[in-house]
């Protein structure tokens, strides 16, 4: 079936950097597909060649089958929304939504129309006459966004949009633009270092390192099964125990931290005896096991220790124990009245299903 | 006005840019004056005599030949300055705060300066005038050199060519081709178009303006260039861009002495000089009197003129202590100075400023 | 100002005088406005009283510049070199400003400095130079007779064309510099978003880049003009006899006639004249975006 976009081994180098490094991505019509990854990992980059502003020394990109990898950026017809939003400061809010109307040449009845309902669209309406410095950071947002759709593109790219906003209006805008997106039926490629972000809109998440995609995949994939240490570090909170790969069964494969914690984990098929491996396991997989706990006895992995630390996150606590010297593991618990008998010191058992832990070369 | 004018003095600066530093704008050069009255200087005390002059070669000469001599002779301590005009003369009367004590200027300054009463009048007393040419001896001054302003030519430019030998053979554009340049101001000018006329030299003064002006319009179109200052004139004629022009002898001899093929034409040449003058109520009169008897004397114009600087002496009696071949060059020499004329300040001082503005109307249109 | 009026009633005040905050920050500012007194308002009001003044009140300097023609002449011609020569200096200095905006740090740093220097080079180094190069048998005059190009020399100095070269290229760090900066202010997300939104590169600079460097070229235009207008040694050596400026008959007045009332009333004539083009572009484009703040 044929993708709306496709990057074909795409590579970008600035001087001896390879900022992008044989890239390869496929997005069909109307998905919300997400670069994650730190800063320097690429995905700006790629993005900025997608829209035009940069020339891959590798690969080629294709829009609707047609290649676009040298084609200027203004005739790609590819929307984008910059992180600082990018507005005309010398032009009002309705003539900077008209811009690429005008570029267009869109006849001037239709472009008032236009506008005014791309002004509806992001619920400003009568914000026009304004101009950008007189609106606050969550309005410009939305101004950016009614320009980059006005004129109807077929894809949309956002680089990091929501990050100078504070965290409730990000929450905010975060819905607002995924609601946009689906009833505009638009294609968005949007770009973040947020993870929370990431999984909360996309479709599916472009994991990115050092110019390369480590893994693309759903948000609950991505965070139930990730491909490496990376990933499962880089999505979500993960606790890791350093070891070996030790004896194997029919259904598990055991792992040995070098404090001799004897950790279970499913059937690993490539493990050699001795390999390094490290185990992670989520901290909100983890139970703290009590004599009430029905079906204890099935958990694979019990360990006791000591509670180092307790802290406070509003709908969780959060347990920091000590399964050994210098091994802390996080335990993530929902907050309710039980949680009361755990102080400080006090000695603990914790457990977790074989299933919950994932073996990571 | 003058050949010296734009030297460069001690500090660096041509007259004109200075002015243009101190006065770029809005007449600035007004804050100039006004600024005046803050500048305080300390009375001279026995023995202290401030002398202002145009400085470069010319106030060099003066310092080798005049100002040291006076000072190891009479035990002065002298301090110099540069650039000098009768209006900051006048911005020190007025504030009665005075920078100089004897001062070095052109002709139209002292004419305006005594117009305006601004300068002392020389003390016969103290001032020998023995010897010293009637047109250098005014009122409030004493001429210390004589200078040409006069018709020269490039040699080489010209070719096989044939070089005019007056102001009527530079008009005549027809037999004398080549570009020309002249200054852009009235005096000296006017006089060069009467004499070109037809006039005879004792009949230019006073200036039949109307004829003058007349005459201007028929070479107006041949000028190349209008020169502005001494720098340019030279300048002009070294690189040929213009074959003849009115410029000052003492620039040119620098130039014939560098091996720059020019000659000066002394027919038709206006000859001008420069003064010592003392500010109008400068307590220091006395000893500056003294040093004008002491500049003014044969024996130092003598040495000043034969071996610093080629203007003519105003002691007609400094020419026993130049050679002849050296009086050649100067422009009180008898045989140069037969055939110029001599600058009218009396004329020129106060038709200076109607004259200016008829000329200026007149370059623009 | 608002320190000043603070602290006039005394008797009202709670304790003494010196220990009034108001009158602390006065006193701060005491050595800048006695600067501002020795430096502009008692030299341009010595001048303003000069030319009405003499001893008694009298218009008649000013009526003297009215009925000769000369000075509102020159004072035209000098408004016109001015103007041309601001022109040519954008046009010259605009592309220098917009390239070093674009510049790798290490070439536009070296430009700037380059064109630092050329501030420190003296005015009559650089109008004799210019004569070198324009000047009948001078380097432009010689390659193009030697190329074959030309038979006769063409005509490139004492006149207006040499006035504008030599202007030109004492203006354009003057006029780079303010551009330059108010460029650094702008986002070059801007440029990429007009492109993104289908802006072709031509109307990308017209639609966005040149409207938003429109305060520096406003800043840079006015600081030239200005200056131009007090100019008269580079016309003076590359212009020929038409272009006088009005500067320089002001210094004949001052110098050579004395006549300082009347210089004084040129002046004043000339500073008003000033305050005109100043008031215009305070009008279209507001005075507080020279010091470089943001009209809103």
């Amino acid at each position: 079936m044929g993708y709306q976009l496709e990057l074909i081994n795409v590579s970008k180098l600035f001087g001896d950097v390879r900022a992008v490094d044989d890239v390869s991505l496929s997005i069909q019509h109307g998905e919300f597909l997400t670069l994650l990854g730190p800063s320097g990992s690429g995905k700006t980059t790629s993005l900025n060649m997608i829209a035009g502003f940069e020339i891959p020394d590798r690969g080629e990109i294709l829009l609707e089958n047609e290649d676009i990898t040298t084609v200027a950026p203004n005739d790609r017809g590819i929307g984008m929304v910059f992180q600082n939003y990018a507005l005309f400061p010398h032009l009002a809010v309705s003539d900077n939504i008209a811009f690429p109307l005008k570029m267009r040449k869109t006849p001037g009845h239709t472009i008032q129309q236009a506008v005014r309902e791309a002004l509806e669209l992001v619920k400003l309406p009568g914000f026009g006459s304004r101009y950008p410095h007189q609106l606050s950071g969550g309005q410009q947002q939305r101004i950016a966004l009614a320009r980059a759709i006005v004129y109807k593109p077929k894809i949309l790219l956002m680089d990091e949009p929501l990050g100078a906003l504070d965290k409730k209006l990000r929450d905010h805008m975060r819905l607002e633009i995924k609601h946009l997106q689906e009833s505009l039926d638009i294609t968005v490629i949007y770009v973040t270092h947020d993870q929370e972000e990431a999984l909360t809109m996309s479709d599916r998440i472009a994991i990115m390192n050092e110019g390369k995609i480590i893994q693309l995949d759903t948000p609950v994939a991505l965070y139930e099964s990730p491909a490496n240490l990376f990933v499962a570090d880089f999505i979500g909170e993960s606790n890791f125990l350093k070891g070996q790969f030790a004896e194997t069964d029919d259904v598990r494969t055991a792992v040995e931290t070098a404090e001799g914690l004897k950790v279970w984990v499913t059937k690993f098929n490539q493990a050699a005896p001795g390999e390094a491996v490290s185990v992670a396991v989520r901290p909100e997989k983890i139970q703290i096991l009590t004599a009430d706990v029905p079906d204890a006895n099935n958990i694979a992995n019990q360990f006791n220790g000591r509670i180092e630390e307790i802290i406070y996150v509003g709908e969780a606590r959060i347990y920091r124990v000590s399964l050994a010297p210098e091994v802390l593991v996080d335990v993530k618990v929902q907050s309710g009245p039980s949680a009361q008998n755990f102080k400080v010191g006090g000695d603990i058992t914790i457990g977790w299903r074989i299933r919950h832990g994932l073996a990571l070369t | 006005m003058k050949k010296k004018k734009e030297i460069q003095n001690q500090k660096g600066m041509t007259r004109r840019e200075f002015i243009v530093k101190t006065g770029t704008a809005t007449g600035a050069a007004l804050v100039t004056a006004s600024v005046g009255p803050f500048v305080h200087t300390t009375m001279a005390k026995g023995g202290t005599l401030k002398v202002c002059s145009y400085g470069g070669s010319y106030q060099e000469s003066q310092r080798k030949a005049l100002i040291q001599p006076f000072a190891d002779k009479f035990g002065v301590k002298i301090i110099e300055a540069s650039g000098p005009d009768i209006a900051k003369v006048k911005a020190q009367v007025d504030a009665k705060s005075f920078e100089w004590d004897v001062v070095d200027l052109e002709t139209r300054h002292i004419a305006r300066g005594e117009l305006e009463n601004l300068l002392e009048p020389i003390d016969t007393n103290v001032v020998n005038l023995e010897g010293i040419d009637k047109k250098a001896i005014r009122k409030a001054a004493v001429g210390n050199i004589f200078w040409t302003t006069s018709l020269a030519y490039n040699k080489k430019a010209l070719g096989d060519k044939k070089a005019c030998a007056s102001w009527a053979d530079f008009w005549d554009v027809k037999n004398f081709p080549g570009p020309r340049a002249l200054q852009d101001q009235a005096p000296f000018n006017l006089e060069f178009a009467l004499l070109a006329d037809g006039v005879p030299m004792d009949k230019i003064y006073p200036i039949d303006v109307e004829r003058a002006f007349k005459k201007m319009d028929a070479i107006k179109e041949h000028i190349t260039v209008w020169w502005k200052n001494g720098a340019q004139q030279i300048q002009l004629l070294t690189s040929a861009e213009a074959h003849y022009a009115s410029a000052w002898n003492g620039r040119v001899n620098v130039a014939q002495k560098k091996n720059v093929p020019l000659e000066i034409v002394w027919e038709g040449g206006c000859l001008d000089l420069d003064w010592w003058a003392v500010p109008k109520g400068n307590p220091n009169r006395d000893l500056a009197m003294k040093f004008i008897n002491f500049a003014i004397s044969a024996e130092r114009q003598g040495e000043q003129m034969q071996k610093f600087i080629a203007y003519g002496p105003t002691n007609l009696k400094a020419f026993n202590y130049i050679t002849p071949e050296r009086a050649k060059e100067l422009p009180s020499f008898p045989d140069n100075l037969k055939k110029q004329f001599a600058h009218d300040a009396d004329y020129w001082g106060p038709n200076l400023a109607p004259l200016t503005e008829k000329w200026k109307t007149w370059i623009i249109s | 100002m608002e320190a000043a009026e603070n602290i006039m009633p005394v008797e009202s005040a709670s304790g003494s005088l010196w220990h009034r905050p108001a009158f602390k920050q006065f006193i701060l500012v005491v050595p800048a406005l006695l600067a501002l007194f020795l430096l502009f308002v008692y030299p341009i009001s010595s001048i303003l009283i000069k030319s009405l003044f003499s001893p008694e009140f009298t218009l008649k300097h000013y009526l003297y510049f009215l009925k000769t023609p000369l000075y509102s002449r020159v004072l035209w011609i000098t408004f016109q070199i001015s103007v041309l020569s601001t022109l040519s200096a954008l046009v010259v200095g605009y592309p220098i400003a917009y390239v070093l905006r674009r510049a790798r740090p290490g070439v536009r740093n070296f430009f700037l400095l380059a064109i630092t220097l050329s501030f420190m080079i003296s005015l009559l180094v650089r109008n004799y130079s210019w004569i070198i190069v324009l000047q009948r048998s001078g380097v432009v005059n010689s390659v193009l007779t030697y190329l074959g190009l030309i038979d006769s020399p063409f005509k490139l100095l004492h006149n207006k064309l040499g006035v504008m070269v030599g202007m030109t290229h004492i203006f354009v760090p003057y006029i780079v510099f303010p551009i330059y900066s108010v460029m650094m202010g702008i986002d070059l997300n801007l440029e990429k978003a007009a492109q993104n939104l289908g802006a072709s590169r031509w109307q990308t600079f017209w639609r966005i880049s040149f409207p938003l460097s429109l305060p520096g070229i406003g800043a840079g235009a006015l600081l030239v003009f200005i200056m131009a207008l007090g100019f008269f040694i580079t016309p003076a050596l590359l212009g020929g006899r038409k272009e006088q400026m009005i500067s320089n008959l002001i210094q004949i007045q001052v110098v050579d006639l004395l006549n300082w009332p009347f210089a004084s009333a040129l002046s004043v004539i000339l500073l008003l004249a000033t305050l005109v083009v100043f008031a215009i572009y305070n009008r279209y484009l507001g005075v507080e975006r020279l010091w470089g703040g943001v009209k809103t």
